[in-house]
């Protein structure tokens, strides 16, 4: 039994190659005239959900400094009712 | 001294005299602890992400100044008092400035918009005339 798991699973993480692997590049990084500020909640929109949670670096491709940033800026924009805590702008 | 921005919410149901009331005592409050106000930005009323004591439009107000830590928790103090002001943000734009600076570099950005001004009160005077046709026929269209 234990042989057999081990195999399937040796399989399926064979077969899971990354195939997707593309990087996207910060935005900040390559426009520097950009600046984030949590003033800006029309342009920091563009970096949370639909239900209004931060979108992981991993997804967006911001650059390590620039989520810190971003994460700050829509953390105060929300506390400002700017942005929502949960939920769309429409509702 | 310390450089501060603060935004607050106020009441949008409330007279403009009220309105003007709360902005005259926050203002007010700044100066009586010497500090320097360098911007009284009013955004006007905003549509809010989330209701706030059951509203869901607010008056936006945006200020920027020079104070220290003090004066900002008193004018925090009479916010949370006043119940006009809906909701309060502070934040610490920089936290060691020069007052003088600060006075020259707004009186720079001042004459700096004198200039603006006078030039652009020079473009109107050439293109009054187009302008205010186009201004008239909207209102007639809504008579």
């Amino acid at each position: 039994m234990a042989y057999k798991r081990n195999t399937k699973k040796g399989n399926n993480g064979g077969n899971k190659k990354r195939v997707y692997y593309r990087r996207r590049i910060c935005r900040f990084c390559a426009d520097s005239t950009l600046e984030i500020n949590y003033k800006d909640f029309r342009s920091l929109r563009y970096f949370i959900t639909e239900r209004g949670k931060i979108i992981p670096r991993r997804i967006s491709g911001t650059c390590a400094k620039h989520q810190r940033e971003l994460a700050v800026a829509i953390k105060r924009a929300r506390a400002i009712a700017l942005l929502p805590y949960i939920g769309s702008m429409e509702n | 001294m310390r450089r501060y921005e603060t935004i607050f919410i106020s009441d949008p149901d409330i007279s403009e005299a009220d309105r003007k009331q709360v902005f005259d005592k926050a203002k007010e409050l700044i100066d009586q602890q010497k500090g320097l106000i360098i911007k009284f930005d009013e955004w006007g009323l905003k549509k809010l992400a989330y209701d706030i004591k059951k509203k869901n439009r607010g008056w936006y107000v945006c200020m920027e100044y020079c104070a220290d830590a003090f004066a900002v928790h008193e004018m925090e103090r009479a916010f949370r008092i006043d119940d006009r002001v809906m909701k309060y943000m502070t934040i610490l734009l920089n936290s060691n400035v020069d007052i003088d600076v600060v006075k020259e570099e707004m009186a720079q950005a001042e004459a700096e918009q004198e200039d603006l001004d006078k030039t652009d009160a020079a473009d109107k005077t050439d293109t009054d005339v187009s302008k205010d046709t186009v201004k008239e026929n909207p209102d007639n269209q809504e008579e």
